[in-house]
């Protein structure tokens, strides 16, 4: 290659051509994620879902698709054009970018920078910049409501998402992406040890709340804001922030994969090549932890306001620290004890926080005294 | 073929074209335009149709049940309900069209984005429906918007409007990109938002009403009686009771000033205060409860009727206190110091018959809106349809062809203006609320903003309107607005003979439409001195307590609903409703507007697969269902967050406030309507009255659980004890023309949302007099605000999901 | 002390079970959208509760109601002509209903007398409200509920305005939707033959005699 063209263009011309695949194969991802999602919840509910529209419905998210490019835009009237559609754009890059830093396979890295996971982190919360924008552009009560619990919400999450993560770095010992995996595929999937487990529950939960899905769908939560931040954006515009909602789900998924199952660990598949093989196991556990994403959705109510900061703040970050605590005792003293000793340190703490979270709060008892005399 | 011209239907037109177009006009961009975009952009339309999270009346319930898991409209693509009109495409019309309501539709309709669709569902939204006649109803919404497809029906089943989805699906293959409204050059077409002014206005025909003259001969009003003479005479036909508590009366609050009247005491209006006063502290009278407030327009004065309980002294005999109200200068002393739950009931008072209340905290219309004109419950108030004093109108036989409202008024519309009304120079009025004091706890001098929960929201449980002030996310004020769904039903109610009052009352609280029935039937059989035979009064119990488990069902769910937990709760208490529908359906004929209730028994007897079914679904799928329900849910740590010591209605003010059913109940207060009074036959069966002393949304929704299976157990002792005599449940003769007996009653039964109220003053004709019901859901809401204070927006929804309110029964 | 997440689990484990019962109880269906015409759920439904309109349908009990249709004598096919038809123009129906949304015009012969039949009759459905009181108090059996639900339309000016023609069905198709009531009238309409029989026959016996 290197005679026939300069060497910096064949680098820019493999980038393109891995922006090209990333966006060839996310967004129909996305589409059958969405799918899944009203099928899966369906299934629980009792009924089919979509299966009308194609064989088994499988055609649904491209009528979708079609429908939302052909909606009329409506911007409100006082709005700033310009960051009125600055706001889908700045939501739907980052996360479509964050697929650049996830390993689907030995190698097959798109950018294999040293400090993948922090990276990640930082464009994991863009995402706040831009619904804000939205919420404020609109001009209108309600969305600014949920542009500013979402804010909220955002700031709080962040902090455990960070601490519970930084564990990994921590015993692995570096923040490349492929060597987490690699420090796997040596002494283990993380899951099963238990400053693991913990940390993929925090961070699940803590990744929950930073993409906006059930339980923490706040600043989107249908039954009280009608639409949320979003709700005067129409068309093309709404179907970005649809689209960012679900890739965000994705790569929160794969990045959990990553750290904490093995990342595209498996035994060999028969008759794929090895870097088949590879990407079929990471998309097989993403898949699984998606659907339990769905999976809660379908089953759980919504936390209110004050309790969800109130279970970040009280409840998560003390069980991080502690984790982390347990997480460097476990690598000093590795067997029975160091197993035994972390996973006592965090269950206590927890036990404990969650008991003063839970604790019932003084009840606004409603004063009414009766008048008549 | 008449001046050679060939009328086609715009189908047929439609079809045309596209042949025209597909054969005979080809060039490659046409063929283009057939071949490929026009197919994919209609598949594409047609396959992704998101309606609007926007349901008016008792077809949005139907609607819903479309959504849900037996019918599943999510097979089309259709089930993503969009609670922002901008991110939806159709709108289904789903339920009465009120002149109070149609800016907000017309509003909303403005906001969603091309292409966008709307389905009119239902009789009521297409034309009326079976309450055209009333004063605040609108025939029809295509009189502001254009309309796709027209389902006809009260309401339409789950399918027909799956049939109508498909029509309309059927309707967007035939378009074409080249003559859709929307592509088309010009200007968007928004369509002008009416406003209310004296009656609704229409701004795009401001002209025509400006140049309209009234019509000149206006058929007959209605006729008056007059109201019970108080003489000597009278007095002693009065009862031992009302003759007993008025010289009480007497003593206390000054000699006149209370006259027994049959079964009432009249006091003087000016002294009305002071009785209310004495009657609720004397501690052996101890009227605490005020159960119904209402006015009965007579000849000669309006007379105000106060129906009081006790429920410190439940053993104790109700009171009916009477007051009469001057008719040139109609007012009264309020009376919500001394009962605070006469509050809604005086605003509506003053709203239908202008009789004003001295010292009410906010005296002003509560059904219809500020500006309107005329009080409309005053018999000699005629609406703009108005064509007999009483049905049967005589254009409808022998002489009968067809002619429709709209064609016999000169606007051609339900509306009349003042004379010499000039639209264009009328100028709203601006909304008017209670002042808050802002009370800011620290000293940032923090802005307080008011917002809007409603008509249209997805968790109002219909078109119920909340003002609230906010302190950041804390409720400072909080005030109801009702009226969206007033559909006259009283003021049809006087016009209508009696039998033809059952279908009304289905429309009431359209969820539960046989204990509707039942209460009516109750009512007027007392009047009429009927019993129901045995078999007759046991299918009453089984129905009325089917229709208590189909309710808490659905209020379950949509409480857990309403705190986010995505339909799948809701989906599984539908499930089960579903099923006790089918019941329904056997017996009576539809799932909803059952009508299966006479004077005398029932409209057919039960079918022969009725009583097994019900057997084993009693047995054995409810109480498993009812078990499933409470261990997902009681325990769930989310819903005990959300709900334990939220929207505490302490003992004292429930009593004050009027609450009733398991608001009441929530609160301490054992009172039960089948306990205190009982009727049909509930005096047999055993079962228990659950009350919890919290008070907050927690205990409702537990007593709701409870109430279930109490139910339950009703339902197994009456299904296994039920007279096989078959035939005698009908009553004796079937009579379609029955006339009541003079006199006045008022009937009450324990209807799952609280307790139901018929108050009844016959004339001796074949029409009521007056017919009022008291609504439990109108009344529960008096409480709300005292409920909310303090709490955070996300609370209210909640509190709003557990007194659990129906609007058909709230605004009648 | 309570360790706060355990119910949540629970509910979890409720839906999860759910979702594979719809998988596990009559799991064909999962694979085949084309099942049976008609359907009707029992009380121990369980799995997928939903029953795939258009291509399934809910068996209708006998007693659905939805518009209003007039009785003849007759074949299905057939068309409805004053002598086949039951209504006598009595005007009860027009009477009873509660919105008021049947007109009657009664017939007349030759010579300007009224006679009983029904020359116009039209129902508006964008007023009916399904009640069924008509069908119910019509001393003829002449006005019944229909079971047709499919009647959606594009337009509401004409096609909602049933007139008589509209509105004639046949004895047969009553007979096919409502078998039992329809064995039930019959069996009264035969005694009643027999009985008006019997009596004419005393009466010409009676006759004979004097």
């Amino acid at each position: 290659m290197g005679d026939i063209m300069p060497q910096w263009f064949s680098i820019v011309l493999l980038d393109i051509l891995k922006m090209a695949l990333i966006l060839a194969v996310v967004p129909p991802c996305m589409m059958y994620t969405t799918q899944l999602e009203r099928k899966a919840i369906a299934r629980i509910q009792d009924r089919f879902g979509p299966n009308r529209v194609g064989p088994y419905g499988l055609a649904q998210p491209f009528a979708d698709m079609i429908k939302m490019l052909v909606k009329e835009d409506i911007v409100p009237k006082g709005s700033d054009k310009l960051c009125h559609l600055l706001a889908p754009l700045l939501i739907v890059v980052p996360s479509l970018f964050l697929f650049t830093l996830l390993p689907f396979g030995p190698g097959f890295i798109a950018a294999p920078i040293s400090t993948g996971l922090l990276f990640f982190m930082a464009l994991g919360s863009t995402g706040t910049l831009a619904i804000f924008t939205a919420g404020w552009t609109s001009r209108s009560a309600f969305p600014l409501l949920g542009a500013i619990r979402n804010a909220a919400q955002l700031i709080a999450y962040e902090v455990p998402f960070v601490l519970a993560s930084a564990v990994i770095p921590m015993i692995v010992g570096s923040l490349r992406m492929t060597d987490i995996v690699m420090a796997q595929s040596v002494s283990g999937w993380f899951i099963f040890t238990p400053w693991g487990f913990t940390a993929f529950l925090l961070l699940f939960t803590a990744g929950l709340a930073e993409v906006n899905r059930t339980p923490f769908d706040l600043p989107e939560a249908e039954s009280e804001l009608v639409g949320g931040f979003h709700t005067e954006y129409s068309g093309m515009k709404f179907g970005l922030f649809y689209l960012a909602e679900y890739v965000s789900t994705i790569a929160l998924a794969v990045l959990l994969s990553v750290l904490f199952f093995g990342g595209w660990a498996g035994p060999r598949i028969p008759f794929l090549p090895a870097l088949g093989s590879a990407i079929l196991w990471i998309s097989m556990k993403s898949f699984l932890l998606v659907f339990v994403t769905i999976w809660i959705r379908g089953t759980w109510p919504r936390f209110r306001v004050d309790r969800l900061m109130g279970f970040a703040w009280k409840v998560m970050i003390p069980v991080a620290l502690a984790n982390l605590v347990g997480a460097a005792v476990w690598f000093y003293c590795p067997g029975f004890i160091g197993t035994a000793v972390s996973a006592v340190l965090v269950v206590s703490v927890f036990l404990l926080t969650s008991q003063l979270w839970a604790a019932p709060k003084p009840v606004l008892t409603t004063t009414w005294a009766d008048q008549t005399s | 073929m008449a001046g050679g011209k060939i009328l086609l239907n715009p189908t047929e037109e439609s079809v045309l074209e596209q042949e025209v177009r597909r054969h005979v006009l080809i060039t490659p961009w046409d063929k283009l335009i057939d071949l490929v975009v026009d197919p994919v952009y209609n598949w594409g339309r047609r396959n992704s149709l998101w309606p609007l999270q926007f349901g008016l009346a008792c077809c949005a319930i139907e609607m819903i049940c479309t959504a849900a898991s037996r019918y599943d409209i999510a097979r089309f693509g259709a089930e993503l309900f969009r609670a922002s009109p901008r991110q939806a495409d159709l709108m289904i019309v789903s339920g009465t069209v009120t002149k109070k309501m149609v800016p907000m539709i017309v509003r909303l309709y403005d906001q969603m984005p091309e292409p966008k669709y709307v389905i009119s569902m239902g009789a009521c939204a297409t034309a009326g429906g079976p309450f055209k006649e009333g004063y605040n109803v609108v025939s029809g919404i295509d009189k502001f918007l254009p309309v796709d497809v027209y389902i006809a029906g009260c309401p339409p089943t789950p399918q027909a409007l799956l049939h109508a989805l498909i029509t309309l699906q059927e309707k967007i293959s035939r378009q074409s990109v080249r003559d859709v409204r929307w592509y088309k050059p010009g200007p968007a077409h928004e369509i002008p938002v009416p406003v209310l002014g004296p009656d609704l206005i229409d701004v795009r025909r401001t002209d025509e009403i400006r140049a309209c003259v009234a019509p000149v001969s206006t058929p007959a009003p209605p006729a008056f009686i007059a109201a019970p003479k108080l003489t000597a005479a009278a007095a002693d036909g009065a009862s031992v009771r009302a003759v007993e508590v008025a010289s009480r009366l007497n003593e206390a609050i000054g000699a006149g000033g209370a006259v027994p009247s049959g079964q009432s005491v009249v006091v003087d209006p000016e002294l009305l205060d002071k009785a209310g006063r004495y009657l609720k502290l004397q501690p052996d009278l101890n009227y605490d409860y005020l159960a119904n407030l209402t006015c009965v327009d007579y000849q000669d004065c309006y007379e105000l009727v106060y129906h009081l309980y006790s429920i410190g002294r439940p053993s104790s005999d109700p009171l009916c206190l009477k007051a009469r109200a001057d008719k040139r200068n109609p007012h009264a002393i309020s009376l919500t110091g001394v009962w605070p739950g006469a509050d809604l009931q005086e605003r509506e008072v003053w709203d239908l018959y202008g009789v004003r209340f001295h010292g009410h905290p906010n005296l002003k219309r509560v059904l219809m809106w500020e500006g309107f004109e005329g009080h409309p419950m005053r018999r000699d108030y005629l609406e703009p349809y108005y064509e007999a004093a009483g049905k049967i109108f005589p254009s409808r036989w022998k002489e009968g062809r067809h002619q429709r409202a709209e064609e016999r008024v000169p606007l051609g519309d339900n509306v009349k203006y003042p004379p010499g009304f000039d639209p264009s120079a009328y100028r709203p009025q601006p909304e008017l609320f209670k002042p808050v004091t802002s009370k800011s706890v620290d000293r940032l001098k923090t802005d307080m903003i008011a917002v809007n929960l409603g008509p249209q929201h997805p968790s109002t449980h219909g078109v119920f309107r909340m003002r609230v002030v906010l302190d950041g996310e804390r409720i400072r004020a909080l005030e109801p607005v009702m009226g969206y769904m007033h559909r006259n039903h009283e003021k049809i109610g006087e016009r209508n003979t009696y039998i033809m009052n059952f279908p009304y009352t289905d429309r009431l609280d359209y969820i539960c439409s046989m204990s509707n029935n039942l209460g009516y039937a109750v009512t007027v059989e007392k009047m009429m001195g009927v019993k129901p035979s045995e078999r007759a009064e046991y299918i009453r119990v089984i129905m009325a307590e089917l229709t208590r488990l189909v309710n808490h069902f659905w209020s379950i769910g949509f409480l857990l609903n309403d705190l986010g937990a995505f339909f799948t709760p809701a989906l599984y208490a539908i499930e089960e409703r579903e099923l006790i529908l089918d019941l329904f359906e056997m017996a009576a004929g539809s799932r909803m507007m059952c009508n299966y209730m006479r004077f005398g028994g029932v409209a057919a007897d039960l079918p022969e697969e009725f009583l097994p079914m019900a057997d084993r679904l009693v047995r054995e799928r409810l109480p498993r269902a009812i078990e499933t329900l409470d261990g997902y849910l009681t325990r769930n740590d989310i819903l005990l967050d959300r709900c334990k010591g939220v929207g505490i209605l302490p003992k004292d003010a429930a009593v004050a406030f009027s609450a009733a059913g398991p608001v009441l109940r929530g609160s301490g207060v054992a009172y039960d309507v089948r306990r205190a009074e009982p009727y049909s036959i509930y005096d047999r069966f055993k079962f228990d009255i659950p009350s919890l002393p919290d008070g907050d949304v927690y205990a409702r929704y537990r007593i709701r659980i409870a109430e279930m299976r109490e139910s339950l157990k009703i339902l197994q002792q009456a299904i296994r004890e039920i007279p096989s005599a078959a035939g005698e449940a009908e009553p004796a003769k079937k009579l379609w023309n029955i006339r009541v007996p003079a006199g006045e009653y008022y009937g009450r039964v324990e209807n799952p949302k609280g307790e139901l109220g018929f108050y009844i003053v016959s004339d001796g004709t074949d029409h009521p007099y007056r017919y009022h019901v008291r609504a439990p859901s109108f009344i529960n809401l008096t409480a709300l605000e005292l409920m909310c204070k303090g709490h955070l927006v996300a609370d209210v929804v909640a509190i709003l999901g557990s007194i659990d309110i129906v609007l058909g029964e709230t605004d009648r | 002390m309570k360790i706060y997440g355990l119910e949540l689990i629970r509910g979890l484990g409720i839906t999860m079970g759910r979702f594979i019962t719809t998988y596990t109880v009559g799991f064909r269906r999962t694979f085949s959208n084309r099942l049976r015409g008609h359907v009707r759920q029992d009380v121990s439904q369980k799995g997928i509760f939903t029953v795939q309109y258009p291509e399934e349908r809910l068996q209708l009990p006998e007693r659905f109601r939805v518009l209003p249709v007039l009785i003849f004598d007759g074949k299905e096919g057939e068309r409805w002509s004053q002598e086949t038809e039951r209504c006598t123009a009595c005007g009860i129906c027009a009477k009873v209903c509660p919105p008021q949304c049947i007109w009657i015009v009664q017939g007349k012969d030759a010579s300007g007398k009224a006679v009983p039949k029904a020359s116009e009759f039209t129902i508006d459905t964008d007023v009916c409200m399904n009640c069924g009181l008509c069908a119910e108090f019509c001393p003829f059996d002449a006005i019944k509920m229909d079971h047709r639900f499919e009647i959606a339309t594009e337009e509401r000016w004409v096609s909602h305005i049933h007139d008589i023609d509209k509105l004639h069905v046949s004895t047969e198709y009553y007979a096919k939707t409502h078998p039992k009531a329809w064995a039930k009238e019959e069996a009264k309409r035969h005694a009643e033959a027999q009985r008006k029989a019997a009596a004419a026959a005393a009466a010409k016996n009676v006759e004979k005699k004097a």
